[in-house]
C-alpha cells in the first residue's frame, strides 16, 4: 500500500523514477504527512435542479482542450445545458432557421432537408433580387434580400399571440382564447408556413413553394399569414370565454 | 495557453488560409478586361475572372454552364467566369495543332463532379470559335440515354434506332452555334434520304439542315451525313468536337427499353422481351462516337468524363479508366488526360470576393474571415459546391 502511495506522490511531483531516490522519498513523505483532504466533487456544490442557462460562447467549448483554464476558474464547475444536437458553432448559425428546418424533417432525414433548405434560401434570393431589379429606385432599399432576415420576418408575421384551446365545461365545448409561450408561438408559425407551402402532387418542388410562401409572409400576404389572422379573428369572436381558460 | 496557440497556428497554416486576407474580410475581385478567350495567356490571366462577350455567351458558353449558373448570372445582371490552367493549356496545343494534317487530337477532361470541366470546355470552344473553327458540341448525351422521346427503327442504318426529336434539337443548336461559318460550306456528294428523295452534291449545309428540320424522320440521317463530310477532311477550317459526359457512349444499360419503339406489331408477333437499348444501337450517339475516333484530319476533340453520367455501379468513380471501362478506354486510347483540379487558395479567394462584390453573398458572416474560411472548408475547393453553398450565405 505504501508503495502505491509513494508511486502516486512521485507522479504528483512529475518524476517518473521508480527507484526510491532520496529526494523523491523525502518529498513523498512530506505530502503524505499532511492531513488527508477529502476531495468533494466540485459539482456537488453547484448541482441543482434545472432549468440551466444555455451554452454561450464564453463557456468552454466541449470540443477544445481545457487544460489552459485554471482549476479554480468558475467555468470548470459552472452548470450549463449541453449544446443542442444540431447546434453548430458557425458564424452562419441561426437558431430560428435551424428550428424551422427541424420542423420539416420526415423519417429523421435531416441531411436531405439541408439540401432543400440551401436551395430554398437561394430561391428567396432570386425572387427578391428580381423584385428589387424591377422596383423603382425609392422602393429598392426596402426590399430585403438576405434569406435569413426574410425568414425571421416571415416567422414573426405568422406568429400568433393567442390560440384557441377547447375546454369542456357543463356539457358544452367552448373555444377559449389563451396566451402562448414564445416557443409555442414560433412552432405555430412554422406549422402555418409548412401547411401553406404544401402543393398537391409533384407539381412544384418544396424549395420553390416554401420560398414563395416565406417571401409572401414577410410582406404580410399569403396563406400562412391569412391562417394566423383567421386564428386571431376566432379568438376575438370568443373573447367572452377567456376566463374559462385552464392555465 | 500553449495548446490554444498551437490550434490557432494550425488554422492559419491551413491550405485555405490565403482566403483570409491580411486586412480582414473580403477585398475586390480580380477581373481582367480581356473578354476574348483566345487572347488569354498562361502567364498573365490565370486565376482572374473575365466577362464573356454577349455574342460568345449566347452562342457558345451558355450551353456549357449549369442552369443554376445561368440563372445566377441573369439575376445578378453580370457574368464572370474564371480563367484556369486546363483550358489555357488545351487552347495552346490546339493553336499549334491546326492545319497540320495530323490526325484528330483528343483531350479528356476529368475531375470530381462540380470541379468545372464543362466550363473549361466552354472556354476552349469559344476560343476556337473566335479563331474561325467549326464547332460540334454535344451536351446532353447522357440525358438522351435516360429519357426517350420517340424511337424509330432507323432506315439509313438497319438494326439501329433513331431519336428524331433529339436529332432536330441538336441540328438547331448546331446551326445557331455556327451561323457565320455554315453559309460557306457545301456538301461534296449526293445525299439520298430514301429511294425517291435526295439532295444533290454542291448544295449548302443549310439546305440539308432545313430539309431535316422539315422532315424530322431524317434528322439523324442528316447528322450522319454532316459528320461524314467533316471526316473527309476537306473543310476550309478545322473542326472542334466537344462532347460532355463522354462515358455515356459505352453504357451497357440505359433508361430506354426496346418496347418503347412505336410501331404496329405484325400479325402473330409476340411482345418483345424488355431489354435496354444500349448506346451502340442509337444512331445519333454512334455518329458522334465516330467523330471521337482518330481516323480523320484537320480537327480536335475535347471530351469530359463525369460521374454525373455514370451508371449506378460507378457512381463514386471519377477517374477516366474507371468511368470509360475497358471498351471506352481502348477506343479513345491514346488521348491526353487533363485534370481539372479544385480551386487553389488564390482562386478560392478571388471567387469569394466576386460573390461578395456582386451581392450574391448577403450574410454579414460571409464577409468576415471566419465565414470565408468556413465557405472554403465546406466546399473543399469544389467550384460547383461553392456555388450551391453560397446560395445559402
Amino acid at each position: 500500500m505504501s508503495q502505491l502511495l509513494l508511486g502516486y506522490a512521485s507522479r504528483l511531483l512529475g518524476c517518473q523514477s521508480r527507484s526510491g531516490s532520496a529526494a523523491t522519498t523525502a518529498a513523498a513523505a512530506a505530502i503524505l504527512s499532511q492531513q488527508p483532504v477529502r476531495h468533494k466533487s466540485p459539482l456537488q456544490k453547484v448541482r441543482k435542479r434545472g432549468p440551466f442557462p444555455e451554452w454561450t460562447k464564453t463557456d468552454p467549448d466541449p470540443h477544445l482542450f481545457t487544460r489552459h483554464i485554471p482549476k479554480t476558474d468558475e467555468r470548470r464547475t459552472k452548470a450549463v445545458r449541453p449544446p443542442g444536437k444540431y447546434q453548430i458553432f458557425s458564424v452562419h448559425y441561426d437558431p430560428i432557421v435551424n428550428s424551422f428546418a427541424g420542423h420539416f424533417v420526415k423519417c429523421g432525414e435531416r441531411d436531405k432537408l439541408r439540401d432543400v433548405f440551401t436551395q430554398m434560401m437561394a430561391e428567396i434570393k432570386h425572387i427578391q433580387m428580381a423584385r428589387r431589379n424591377a422596383a423603382p429606385p425609392e422602393e429598392k432599399a426596402s426590399i430585403e434580400v438576405d434569406p435569413t432576415r426574410v425568414i425571421h420576418k416571415a416567422v414573426e408575421n405568422c406568429s400568433p399571440l393567442l390560440i384557441i384551446k377547447h375546454v369542456f365545461r357543463g356539457g358544452f365545448l367552448y373555444k377559449v382564447p389563451c396566451p402562448l409561450r414564445e416557443s409555442e408561438s414560433q412552432m405555430r408559425a412554422f406549422k402555418f408556413l409548412r401547411i401553406a407551402s404544401n402543393v398537391r402532387g409533384t407539381k412544384e418542388h418544396l424549395y420553390r413553394s416554401l420560398a414563395r410562401e416565406l417571401v409572401n409572409a414577410s410582406n404580410n400576404e399569403g396563406k400562412a399569414v391569412h391562417a394566423k389572422l383567421q386564428l386571431h379573428k376566432t379568438c376575438e369572436e370568443n373573447r367572452a370565454y377567456a376566463n374559462y381558460r385552464i392555465t | 495557453r500553449s495548446i490554444a496557440n498551437w490550434l490557432l497556428r494550425r488554422r492559419q497554416l491551413s491550405p485555405f488560409g490565403a482566403c483570409v486576407n491580411r486586412r480582414g474580410g473580403a477585398s475586390a475581385a480580380l477581373l481582367t478586361d480581356e473578354s476574348a478567350p483566345d487572347r488569354h495567356s498562361l502567364d498573365r490571366h490565370v486565376g482572374l475572372l473575365y466577362r464573356p462577350e454577349e455574342a460568345d455567351w449566347q452562342a457558345v458558353t451558355r450551353h456549357f454552364c449549369r442552369p443554376e449558373l445561368v440563372r445566377l448570372f441573369d439575376t445578378l445582371g453580370q457574368r464572370a467566369l474564371m480563367v484556369r490552367r486546363p483550358a489555357l493549356e488545351i487552347g495552346e496545343r490546339l493553336a499549334e495543332h491546326a492545319g497540320d494534317g495530323r490526325p484528330c487530337l483528343r483531350f479528356v477532361l476529368y475531375g470530381r463532379r462540380g470541379s468545372g470541366k464543362s466550363l473549361q470546355m466552354g472556354h476552349v470552344a469559344s476560343a476556337c470559335r473566335r479563331r474561325g473553327w467549326l464547332l460540334v458540341t454535344v451536351h446532353n448525351a447522357h440525358l438522351w440515354m435516360r429519357h426517350s422521346r420517340e424511337l424509330h427503327e432507323s432506315a439509313h442504318r438497319p438494326g439501329m434506332f433513331d431519336t428524331a426529336g433529339y436529332g432536330c434539337i441538336w441540328l438547331r443548336h448546331f446551326y445557331a452555334m455556327n451561323q457565320e461559318i455554315l453559309p460557306g460550306l457545301r456538301v461534296t456528294k449526293e445525299l439520298s434520304w430514301n429511294a425517291k428523295e435526295s439532295t444533290p452534291a454542291g448544295s449548302s449545309w443549310k439546305e440539308v439542315i432545313d430539309y431535316a428540320l422539315a422532315r424530322p424522320r431524317y434528322s439523324c440521317a442528316a447528322v450522319q451525313f454532316l459528320i461524314d463530310e467533316i471526316k473527309l477532311g476537306s473543310l476550309p477550317m478545322p473542326t472542334l468536337v466537344c462532347f460532355e459526359v463522354a462515358n455515356c457512349l459505352w453504357w451497357h444499360r440505359s433508361g430506354i427499353k426496346n418496347d418503347a419503339i412505336r410501331r404496329t406489331p405484325l400479325q402473330g408477333e409476340e411482345p418483345p422481351w424488355r431489354a435496354d437499348i444500349t448506346a451502340k444501337q442509337l444512331t445519333l450517339l454512334d455518329a458522334f462516337k465516330q467523330l471521337l475516333d482518330s481516323d480523320w484530319n484537320n480537327g480536335a476533340a475535347v471530351m469530359s468524363v463525369s460521374p454525373q453520367g455514370a451508371l449506378f455501379d460507378r457512381l463514386r468513380e471519377w477517374m477516366p479508366r474507371k468511368l470509360l471501362g475497358d471498351e471506352g478506354f481502348a477506343y479513345l486510347d491514346p488521348f491526353v488526360p487533363v485534370y481539372v483540379e479544385p480551386y487553389g487558395p488564390a482562386e478560392m479567394s478571388n471567387m469569394l470576393n466576386w460573390y461578395t462584390e456582386s451581392g450574391w453573398l448577403t450574410s454579414e458572416a460571409a464577409a468576415t474571415d471566419a465565414g470565408r474560411a468556413e465557405l472554403a472548408f465546406l466546399s473543399d475547393g469544389n467550384a460547383g459546391e461553392l456555388l450551391r453553398i453560397a446560395g445559402e450565405w
